[in-house]
């Protein structure tokens, strides 16, 4: 019996072997279905440089079927540069040559990845350096001491751009902006007035020669105007304070005092304009509600542009030479939200307002703005369309005018609108050179507007003084006052129609 | 090193190849090789045993021939081996069966007897990842019908008698789910084919105390159990065979 217990216990010791043994890794059927292995490197050139510079890998694996897999998953590999296994995706800087790259997953038959092949080169790899000003920043002109340029630098090879060298051209840049050189490429202040040379240079390696034009603002007395709103009685009952929250809006736009989340624009000015409610009749009594005029009508225009309504209102008007006409109407018919008149000239001192008039030439045409009521009933809000249209009133196109002339402002960058509704009124804007910039001007149709710029200014100060029919006379009051003449209605005279 | 190890050297048959890939004809010969090294040493120790045992029980008269039945109850063990195990070790993430049959064993010699085990097996195993930043299981439960026909029991003593077996199993799987999960998260898309049917050889030893037999016994499956392209891989069992 002894034995038999004997002969058991050593057979059972070596049937078992009396240990357990672990596994290995890779017998895994779920992560075995891992059969390609894709690695791209967010930079493939480095340059030159005592120091060693750590770069991503994007790796992506896929399974028999060349589906992607394993998606969103922390998937741990073994990344071989050379023959030699690295912990992290790093390079020394510092011996120029060629590397291959490439990782592995421990699958049964170990997975590799295609190669990347990494380069260290010196500086003269640069065959062009491609300075430009960021999107937000994009324009020829500025004002001195004002915002901060913001620049970009592209450097190309002989393969074309290459990619993932900012932080090494940051580190080696030098900029010459002007008679200033500085180490960066953000928040350039111009400190200069006149044509200025910006230049970048990285490793001997010198850039396209962007200019600006630096300019000094200038400042011109406040013009005031006082608006009368002029409501059909049997369209809607108007709240003064509706009113009242449109010409604080226009103030604020005009005075430069909106901020957006975008950058303010390089050419921001205080465009220098100002309205009030009006508070006296034309025959100088108080008015009732103050900026409100009513009139009383009982046909309903279904039409905005009825030639009845178009002569009822050209008839309604009080003296343009006093008062700025503002008309609430329903521009369903024409899926606005408001629409202006531009002024006439009597001298040539702004493109694109023509023909020019005699100064005693008599109100021809109904020389207004008009807003649509539901931006008073509450069914629509915008507060900048007044400050949008009261800008056509003071002779500005739209900045989407054309790419021939433009908007007649140099500073305002010259596009058109995208035919694709889906971006027709993103602040992300690709001018008629086909580069892209934010647009915040109040002239565009976007979503977020904080700005006129200076040449929008000077525009608006010269039509201004010399356009008929503006109410010049309440920013002088020692001026003779000359007798309202209302003419024969030109129906011919169209406004620009504004389809928010 | 220890007196296993040596045996194993002595025997050749520790794997010295920890980290390539083994075909499984060349595991299956490998164990085969194992199995028939043992062979002549088992018969040498047997030999020896049962002459001792002649002369010392030359006065009890027993039947030449036998037929026995019991039931089998036996729990188990339940490994992949996926070519990559020396002989008779047992993998560290081994899941628990057990099996429920009948044994019918037939006494053919004094010293030979042959046994028949109809069973029915619930079988859980699991195929695990050891890579220490991701973890993939996929854990199998298995129903299964099973028989182990044992042509060679050879047996030896008088009321307790010692024995060793050896012999194939056929055993086919009634019903089996499954399910994976990557670093603890459930995977709903993956799922593997299986074979149903699973055969192979297996070698015990044990004991009959009286009506009662003890064996603890290794099955080595010959075929894979997932159909995989990559990774040969068969079910690795022992079951602590208790008779009554």
């Amino acid at each position: 019996m002894k034995n038999v217990l004997l002969i058991f216990a050593f057979l059972t010791l070596l049937l078992f072997n009396s240990c357990m043994t672990d596994r290995e890794a890779e017998n895994s059927f779920y992560l075995n279905q891992i059969n390609k292995i894709q690695v791209i490197s967010s930079k493939t050139i480095f340059f030159t440089e005592n120091r060693e510079e750590d770069f991503n890998l994007t790796v992506s694996f896929f399974d028999r079927d060349n589906r992607p897999f394993l998606n969103n998953i922390d998937v741990p590999y073994v990344i071989y540069l050379g023959d030699s296994v690295i912990k992290e995706p790093s390079l020394d800087l510092s011996k120029p040559g060629k590397y291959k790259l490439r990782v592995m997953f421990p699958t049964r038959e170990l997975t590799f990845s295609n190669e990347v092949e990494i380069e260290v080169v010196e500086g003269d790899y640069i065959k062009e350096l491609v300075l430009d000003f960021s999107n937000e920043t994009r324009n020829q002109f500025t004002l001195v001491n004002n915002e901060p340029y913001d620049f970009t630098l592209r450097a190309f090879g002989p393969d074309g751009e290459i990619p993932g060298v900012e932080e090494q051209i940051k580190r080696n840049l030098s900029l010459q902006v002007g008679n200033v050189n500085t180490n960066r490429l953000t928040g350039i202040p111009i400190t200069q007035i006149g044509l200025i040379d910006v230049q970048a240079s990285v490793f001997g390696i010198e850039s396209n020669i962007l200019k600006i034009n630096s300019r000094q603002d200038v400042s011109y007395p406040i013009k005031e105007f006082q608006v009368v709103f002029h409501v059909f009685s049997n369209l809607f009952t108007p709240s003064q304070s509706s009113f009242e929250s449109q010409i604080n809006s226009s103030n604020i736009a005009f005075s430069g005092g909106i901020r957006s989340s975008f950058r303010r624009n390089l050419n921001a000015v205080d465009a220098g304009f100002r309205f009030k409610l009006a508070d006296r009749n034309p025959d100088g009594s108080l008015m009732e509600t103050k900026g409100v005029n009513r009139i009383m009508s009982n046909k309903v225009f279904l039409d905005a542009q009825d030639q009845e309504l178009l002569q009822l209102k050209f008839n309604s008007l009080w003296d343009p030479s006093q008062y700025i006409n503002v008309f609430i109407e329903d521009l369903s018919s024409l899926q606005a939200a408001g629409y202006a008149y531009l002024p006439f000239l009597t001298s040539p001192v702004v493109g694109g307002l023509n023909p020019i008039l005699e100064e005693d030439t008599e109100l021809f045409y109904p020389i207004m703005v008009a807003l649509d009521y539901r931006l008073f009933n509450g069914q629509y809000r915008d507060d900048n369309v007044l400050a949008h249209e009261l800008g056509h009133y003071l002779g500005l196109y739209h900045t989407f005018q054309d790419c021939q002339t433009g908007d007649f402002c140099d500073d305002t960058q010259s596009h058109t609108l995208p035919s694709n509704q889906s971006i027709r009124f993103s602040n992300n804007r690709t001018n008629c050179s086909n580069e892209p910039y934010i647009s915040t001007n109040f002239m565009d149709y976007i979503s977020v507007v904080d700005n006129f710029t200076f040449d929008q200014k000077e525009r608006m100060t010269k039509v201004y003084e010399n356009a008929l029919f503006m109410p010049k006379d309440f920013n002088a009051p020692d001026s003779r006052i000359k007798p309202f003449k209302r003419g024969q209605l030109d129906p011919s005279i169209k406004p620009i129609i504004c389809n928010f | 090193m220890n007196s296993l190890d040596f045996l194993r050297k002595a025997l050749k048959l520790e794997n010295g190849n920890k980290t390539g890939i083994i075909p499984i004809e060349m595991k299956i010969i490998k164990i085969k090789k194992s199995f028939f090294a043992i062979l002549p040493l088992i018969g040498f120790i047997m030999s020896g045993i049962e002459a001792k045992a002649t002369t010392l029980n030359d006065s009890i008269p027993e039947k030449s021939s036998e037929f026995k039945k019991g039931i089998r109850f036996s729990p188990s063990m339940n490994f992949f081996d996926y070519g990559d195990l020396s002989f008779g070790q047992i993998a560290s993430d081994y899941k628990f069966g057990a099996a429920l049959g009948m044994v019918f064993d037939w006494k053919m010699s004094d010293y030979h007897r042959f046994r028949l085990e109809p069973y029915v097996e619930y079988q859980n195993i699991k195929n695990n990842s050891i890579n220490p930043d991701i973890e993939a299981i996929t854990s199998f439960s298995n129903l299964i019908f099973g028989v182990d026909a044992l042509p060679l029991v050879l047996t030896y003593g008088g009321k307790y008698k010692g024995t060793i077996s050896a012999g194939g199993f056929a055993k086919y799987v009634l019903n089996s789910s499954q399910s994976t999960t990557l670093n603890g998260n459930s995977v709903n898309n993956f799922e593997v084919e299986i074979n149903k049917l699973q055969y192979g050889f297996s070698f015990g030893a044990g004991a009959y105390l009286g009506k009662r037999l003890v064996e603890l016994r290794f099955y080595q499956s010959l075929n894979d159990f997932v159909n995989s392209p990559v990774i040969p891989n068969s079910i690795n069992q022992v079951q602590l065979i208790l008779v009554y």
